[in-house]
């Protein structure tokens, strides 16, 4: 279970971020600049937040009154950047590899055997992340994550930058790992159609601070609907979760 | 023809390359983490030797290093060392003065590193000191090695402060630019001129592997 209650800061606003994410995939909604990308650094330790508590199941990984800041290295999160963040200078088989610090020595290769085959990369192994494509550099970064067995996912803008063919390719792909991985997720989202199918609630930041939790298909009935009247933008997914969800009604 | 200069100036620029390479990344890496006001004293102070005249890091040299001195008195007194007028006194001048050009262009390489890459490798585990030697070096690698070139280059050619903290004693502390000078000004100008060719060889050897380092670089 995660835990979040922080505030921090920023030069324009002071962000207020409060919720609790209990196994369920759990989106952070929001315009740019919200602070959504914020939040999810200050989980993992990477910036620090102005007071608050953060804790992830039993260990508390900041709390500003107990003086506690755990160095991003203890807290066990599996951070997805939006440019992935691959180790330019290592081949996808180091870069997985890299991330095994709380593996045992003698178990490292062959989990990176596992992982290469389980996310499709075996032919890659000896490549440089330069030379890969976009679903493929993905596939390393999140193989790389697995490597280092978080206990939360956090995943910043996963689909921002990718052109619409391989955003499906990526929610298939993760939706395919979040079934075996036995910890929370977070992922942040300007745009609910990409977290639709992934998340099961969704927290709202808006203006500095965050609303309650809501279910997703509730938030999508009624905010988004009274909000976005109008202007549906077309995409397969969506449409056939619409047709799905009226349906049912 | 005695080589010994040659040796001697290679051996220098050498020992402060190492120095100026370890020195030198240490600081601009750390400076990038102090407070705006202590940043900017600092940087002043590190590049002040690249503006001074070698003369002046010499002079500000002897007033620490001289036997009178304090750290000159305090090795003289209790190892029994002089730190002047040795070959390996040229080593300290040599460094603070070529100390600059490695700071800068590590600083400029490292302003170039994308810092996601340090976050990921914090968020994976990876300790600091592999994150700095196995990802953030590696990154920066050729802004690195041009730095430590040009560094050796300058080293080689250093002067005036070597000249005042290891004077110029044949066979001794004799440098290929210490040589020259005393060459011309004995009136032995054929050997002068000797000097003068291999220097200009190896400088031009030198920069040359900058420029195709630096075309390397581009490239990627």
């Amino acid at each position: 279970m995660l835990y979040v209650d922080i505030e921090k800061k920023l030069s324009c606003f002071t962000l207020k971020v409060r919720f609790e994410c209990d196994k369920l995939p759990l989106s952070l909604l929001g315009p740019s600049g919200a602070g959504k990308s914020v939040t999810l650094r200050c989980i993992a330790g990477i910036e620090r937040p102005d007071k608050g508590r953060i804790v992830l199941d039993d260990t508390v990984l900041f709390d500003s009154e107990k003086r506690i800041n755990l160095p991003p290295q203890k807290r066990r999160v599996g951070y997805l950047f939006q440019d992935y963040a691959l180790f330019p200078n290592m081949t996808v088989w180091e870069n997985i590899k890299a991330g095994m610090k709380n593996t045992p020595r003698n178990e490292r290769e062959k989990k990176a055997e596992d992982l290469l085959r389980k996310f499709r990369l075996s032919h890659l192994r000896s490549a440089r992340p330069a030379t890969l494509s976009g679903g493929e550099k993905q596939r390393t970064a999140l193989a790389r994550i697995f490597a280092s067995e978080p206990k939360v996912l956090l995943l910043d803008e996963p689909f921002s930058s990718l052109d619409t063919d391989l955003k499906w390719e990526l929610e298939d792909e993760l939706k395919l790992r979040f079934k075996d991985f036995d910890g929370d997720i977070v992922i942040v989202s300007h745009y609910i159609d990409e977290v639709l199918e992934l998340c099961d609630h969704v927290v709202r930041i808006r203006d500095g601070a965050s609303d309650d939790p809501v279910n997703v298909r509730d938030y999508y009935q009624t905010v988004l609907r009274s909000e976005r009247m109008g202007r549906v933008t077309v995409s397969k997914k969506r449409i056939e979760w619409l047709d799905y969800d009226e349906r049912s009604l | 023809m005695d080589l010994y200069p040659l040796f001697n100036s290679l051996r220098i620029a050498a020992i402060s390359s190492v120095f100026v390479f370890l020195l030198g990344i240490a600081a601009a890496y750390y400076i990038a983490k102090l407070p705006r006001i202590i940043k900017g004293v600092l940087d002043v102070i590190f590049t002040l030797p690249l503006v001074l005249p070698p003369t002046v890091v010499g002079y500000l040299l002897i007033l620490l290093l001289g036997p009178k001195r304090p750290l000159g008195s305090f090795f003289y007194e209790h190892f029994d060392i002089r730190l002047t007028m040795h070959w390996w006194s040229a080593i300290f001048a040599v460094t603070v003065v070529v100390f600059p050009l490695m700071y800068r262009t590590a600083r400029g390489a490292f302003e170039s590193f994308d810092h996601n890459l340090e976050d990921a490798g914090r968020t994976l585990g990876l300790s600091n000191t592999y994150i700095f030697w196995r990802i953030r070096i590696p990154y920066c690698k050729q802004g690195i090695i041009a730095g430590v070139v040009l560094s050796f280059a300058r080293a080689l050619g250093e002067y005036g402060a070597t000249s005042m903290i290891a004077g110029y004693t044949p066979g001794k502390t004799a440098t290929v630019s210490t040589a020259v000078y005393q060459l011309w000004r004995t009136g032995n100008d054929a050997l002068a001129v000797k000097w003068v060719l291999i220097n200009i060889a190896i400088s031009a050897v030198v920069l040359l592997a900058v420029n195709l380092l630096e075309k390397k670089e581009r490239r990627a």
